[in-house]
């Protein structure tokens, strides 16, 4: 199978493991992306495949060829891999264009030079071929480390935060432009990010790696986000409100009234920790579809959302504050109670105790 | 094309066995989607994951079988696909009129199979290689 | 499938760097370690005679020159760099970087030239006697410049340089923002300085002291020619006129627990320092607007040590060359100039080679040993000349008579000297005392290069070799040349370690330049020493381009647009 095959990656510094049992696979033309928190973890297991950093436990393979196992380990220049640093590490005494041209010495010139120029006109920086890196934005320079890392047509792709260091309005147009651009060149991509919306916008393929060095889950964006494995990965994606409600008779209960229950074998009045996502939560003016009546603490409008705080007035979960998300503008005038009922598609059930 | 190279080898025959037939049933949905028969591969995925399930079953018992000291972990580890399964199968029947389900379902299938399902199987593949090179069960009767 | 090419080994596996940087650490401090042993363990011992005659003097007298210069250049180097940062008044830009300019004098030099103008017979006290009709010495009190109060003024004069800078930087850097802030809170600018802005940059002042104090217990010129009795004194006079090389080896380990001392509070004093990119930008102050008066006073207080430290003195060097001018003796210069040049250049070259070597060792390797290493063999430039030249003549002398006992034993014949008396011993001297310049140059210039440029480079396709010739070469260049640039000037302007090493029938400019000042003959000498002066310009030139870098607006621009 052509791609990247890693295998029972283990890493530690001194004392410290910070990858534990990691294996991955990046078929040839799919990004997979490693989500996880800043730290050390991720950017490591790029380097150890980029061949940067010892491999202390595990194997690499790239396009069936085992490139590191053991002691035995192939350098760097020689495993014909493109890296993208998060810093870009474009050369500051080279062009942009003697930049992109840098990992294409083994061709005669002018062959070099015209591969160059594709990647740069894929990248839209051909008009700033010969400007030196000092003088380009952040988002420029980093089309430019990507143009770099793809000219030499390697075999598989590194990116390590590569949108990180750009401003928000920046940020969205070079994401697309760099999927396009991996897309268009049809290589295995792995990409390691602590955002989550890049994640899901990028991959084909989510692993989320957990602060002990462990995967906590893989899948589709569509997977983490609607089915997170475990509370740490129903977190990722921001702030998430939380209930505790109690088994009885089958079903959750909890100050929202009586949800289904998802596992069935949960013990009659045991603890189970449902947590929420703002989105999840659904305001109305009468308790007709159930939930419960609550008091509202403050609204703030986002532009096209809106955020409201509020607080569950009866029930177990009584005084608990909560904040939801909704389109549009909310209306504090409105008149008459307000209920706040769960969606369950945005409710995601963890048995406490287990 | 999908295949399984060295670096996915568990060096077990039952398990190779069974990974490497549900490899070819992978290509021949690949190809009933190039050839642009959905049908085809509408019925295709249902006994993927019928085969997958009962490549499931053999697997355990074997770990069973040699004592393997997790596997009640791999056990869970199975269960948790099957959500992924269902997935697979509701693409399936959209691929008729959905070039996107398509594309997914294509990706879907390799993922799981080499990442979720072959590389939770590196975990045993040293304790089942020593465990059938001392003579042990090799096979599931 | 497994490729047959893979290595067993890890990224560099270069365990020749570690060596090589331990070998360069090791005989950096053998000089010192042979002094120390030689005190220990002297020949002829006259440690006793030494302790109840001139022991006493040495410490006392080298003890006042510390204090005074110390103060000294404290008040000029402070006051001036707070009128320059903090205030605004008539002529400010010109003054921060022209305030360095006493850095190219060496002491010695501006000790002759003060000498020459100040002392009876000169010019200014044969105007006093004409202009108020004394005619002897018992008429009037002419303060006597060839003393140890003489000897402060000089080096003050030429040492404030180091606390201006450093304390110029640590009022920029670190109390821009806290000192608005206690003006905020309503302390007025005099209570921000003594209160805020003082503390905080008394590191980066502790440091500039420690740098001064280590020049002048270096100084041997100027003590020299004034007769100052202080340990730098006392060591080439224990050696040239006692004869007793234990004697001075014994003198110049009390010089070292001095130097131990001004390492020590230097070092404590960087750790307590804030970590600053030296290039960040200028930022803009308030500044007090000193009107009419209190401006002109200002000008007038930057004014003088600069007129006095360098302008005059250049002039009166200017004067003499072209009145003494004589074709036959600048000839003889010349021959001096090349001299010093050829040793410069070759010592300058040396020294960047051995930076880029233990440089590039700690980037691959690092660790604790190598930073070690670095820091241990960089440790020259605290200990004074004269000391060093002590330790180098006792470790060739017994490398030579080791290796003329081997040929005798072993061959029948004497090898006689190899390496004492030779070129290769003062360019050994200078290699020692200036390895640290040349390593911080390197050091930083190499710290440009991002190791993420490294990783890039590699995984480009290019080896470890082929990175160092694409990436770090071009990079570093500058700074390579900078680092030659300055050990040259260093060794142009070096003199105890020379007069001590120097080969018979070999003299360099500022040898000669000591030699013909002390036979009171500078008008002879003063081309030499212009020429000195000259060099020392350069680095001046350096600093004051970097001052002007960091001003805003000076950086350029960055294009709009994704």
């Amino acid at each position: 199978m052509q791609g990247l095959h890693m295998v029972g990656i283990h890493h530690a510094y001194g004392a410290a493991k910070i990858l534990n049992n990691i294996s991955l696979t990046v078929p040839a033309g799919e990004l997979v992306c490693l989500l996880g928190p800043s730290g050390c973890g991720k950017t490591t297991l790029l380097r150890i495949a980029a061949g940067l950093e010892q491999l202390q436990a595990g194997s690499v393979t790239i396009d069936e060829v085992v490139i590191a196992e053991g002691p035995a380990q192939l350098p760097p220049e020689e495993r014909r891999i493109g890296y993208m640093f998060q810093d870009y590490a474009l050369f500051p005494h080279l062009s942009v264009l003697d930049n992109v041209i840098f990992g294409l010495f083994r061709r005669d010139r002018r062959t070099a030079r015209a591969r160059a120029l594709v990647m740069l006109d894929q990248v839209g920086m051909v008009p700033h071929a010969e400007k030196y890196p000092h003088m380009l934005s952040g988002g420029q320079q980093q089309r430019v480390a990507l143009a770099r890392a793809l000219a030499p047509e390697p075999r598989l792709v590194l990116l390590d935060e590569p949108f990180s260091d750009l401003d928000t309005n920046m940020r969205a147009r070079v994401r697309q432009q760099t999927l396009s651009v991996l897309k268009q060149n049809n290589v295995a991509t792995l990409m390691v990010t602590h955002d989550p919306e890049e994640a899901m916008f990028m991959a084909d393929r989510i692993k989320v790696l957990g602060d002990q060095g462990r995967i906590l889950q893989s899948g589709r964006p569509a997977d983490i986000y609607y089915k997170p494995a475990d509370e740490y990965v129903a977190r990722l994606f921001g702030p998430m409100n939380m209930i505790d409600g109690v088994v009885e008779q089958g079903g959750l209960k909890s100050s929202f009234g009586t949800m289904a229950l998802e596992d069935s074998t949960a013990a009659e009045g045991s603890i189970v920790r449902v947590l929420i996502r703002p989105e999840g939560m659904i305001l109305s003016n009468g308790g007709g579809d159930g939930g419960a009546p609550v008091d509202i603490i403050s609204a703030h409008l986002l532009g096209d959302t809106s955020v409201v705080r509020f607080k569950v007035r009866n029930g177990i979960n009584s005084g608990a504050e909560f904040h939801m998300r909704m389109s549009g503008a909310f209306d504090p005038t409105e008149l008459g109670q307000i209920w706040a009922r769960v969606d369950l598609r945005h409710a995601f059930q963890y048995p406490q105790n287990q | 094309m999908v295949e399984i190279t060295r670096s996915f080898e568990i060096e077990v025959e039952l398990i190779d066995n069974d990974h490497r037939r549900l490899v070819e049933i992978i290509n021949e949905i690949t190809q009933a989607i190039d050839d642009d028969q959905p049908e085809e591969c509408a019925r295709l995925v249902p006994d993927f994951v019928a085969f997958t399930k009962r490549h499931f079953a053999r697997e355990e018992a074997l770990l069973e079988k040699n004592g393997y000291p997790q596997v009640d972990k791999h056990r869970r580890h199975h269960a948790s696909l099957d959500d992924k399964m269902k997935t697979m199968e509701a693409l399936a029947l959209n691929v008729v009129d959905s070039p996107a389900a398509r594309d997914t379902l294509r990706k879907e299938l390799v993922f799981f199979l080499m990442d979720d399902v072959i590389n939770e199987d590196m975990d045993f593949k040293n304790f089942l290689v020593n465990a059938t090179s001392k003579g042990n069960e090799t096979t599931d009767e | 499938m497994k490729a047959p090419w893979l290595r067993r080994r890890g990224w560099l596996g270069l365990n020749g760097w570690t060596a090589g940087t331990i070998f360069i650490a090791a005989l950096a401090t053998v000089p010192i370690f042979a002094v120390v042993y030689l005190a220990l363990t002297p020949t002829e011992n006259i440690w006793p005679h030494l302790v109840s005659t001139v022991l006493g003097g040495y410490v006392t007298t080298t003890l006042i020159l510390m204090l005074g210069v110390g103060l000294g250049t404290l008040l000029i180097g402070v006051g001036t760099a707070w009128l320059v940062t903090m205030c605004r008044f008539p002529g400010r830009r010109l003054f921060e970087w022209g305030m360095l300019l006493p850095m190219a004098m060496p002491a010695y030099i501006i000790a002759y030239v003060y000498t020459d103008i100040l002392e009876f017979a000169g010019p200014m006290q044969a105007m006093l006697r004409e202009i108020f009709g004394w005619s002897s010495k018992r008429d009037y009190w002419f303060p006597e410049i060839r003393s140890l109060g003489g000897a402060i003024a000089m080096m003050t004069l030429v040492l404030y340089p180091y606390v201006y800078l450093l304390a110029r930087a640590s009022f920029l850097e670190q109390s821009v923002g806290v000192f608005e802030a206690s003006r905020s809170l309503g302390r007025g600018p005099w209570r921000s300085f003594f209160t805020v802005a003082l503390p905080l940059a008394r590191p980066g002042i502790v440091i500039g002291l420690s740098l001064v104090l280590m020049e002048t217990l270096n100084d041997y010129g100027t003590v020299d020619f004034f007769a100052v009795n202080t340990f730098s004194l006392g060591i080439f006079d224990v050696w040239m006129n006692m004869n007793n090389v234990s004697g001075a080896a014994q003198l110049a380990s009390v010089m070292l627990l001095f130097v131990a001392f001004l390492v020590f509070s230097e070092r404590y004093a960087r750790r307590k320092q804030r970590f600053h990119n030296t290039t960040s930008k200028f930022q803009a102050l308030p500044g007090f607007q000193l009107s009419g008066g209190r401006g002109l006073a200002a000008t007038f207080l930057c004014l003088a040590p600069v007129l006095l430290g360098f302008v005059l003195p250049t002039l009166v060097l200017l004067s003499y060359a072209q009145k003494h001018y004589e074709p036959e003796l600048s000839g003889e210069i010349l021959g001096h100039a090349l001299n010093s040049m050829k040793l410069s250049v070759l010592a300058g070259a040396i020294a960047v080679l051995v930076a880029i070597i233990m440089a590039y060792s700690a980037r691959i390797k690092g660790g604790k040993i190598l930073l070690l290493a670095s820091r241990v063999a960089a440790m020259g430039y605290a200990v004074p000349g004269a000391v060093l030249a002590v330790g180098v003549m006792i470790v060739l002398g017994n490398l030579d008579n080791g290796i003329d006992a081997i040929a005798r034993e072993n061959f029948g014949f004497s090898t006689g000297l190899i390496f004492s008396g030779t070129i290769a011993a003062v360019t050994f001297g200078y290699l020692v005392r200036f390895l640290a310049l040349s390593l911080g140059t390197v050091e930083a210039s190499l710290g440009k290069v991002t190791p993420s440029m490294d990783g890039a480079s590699r995984s480009l396709g290019r080896g470890a070799f082929a990175t160092m010739r694409y990436v770090h070469l071009p990079l570093i260049k500058g700074g390579v040349l900078t680092a030659v640039m300055l050990v040259f000037v260093d060794c142009m302007k070096e003199l105890p370690m020379t007069v001590i090493l120097q080969p018979f029938n070999f003299q360099t400019l500022a040898t000669f330049v000591h030699q013909y000042a002390s036979d009171e003959q500078l008008g002879d000498a003063a081309l030499a020493a212009l020429s000195i002066v000259g060099a020392g310009v350069v680095p001046v030139i350096l600093l004051s381009l970097s001052i002007a870098k960091s001003r805003p607006g000076s950086r350029p621009g960055h294009e709009e647009g994704v």
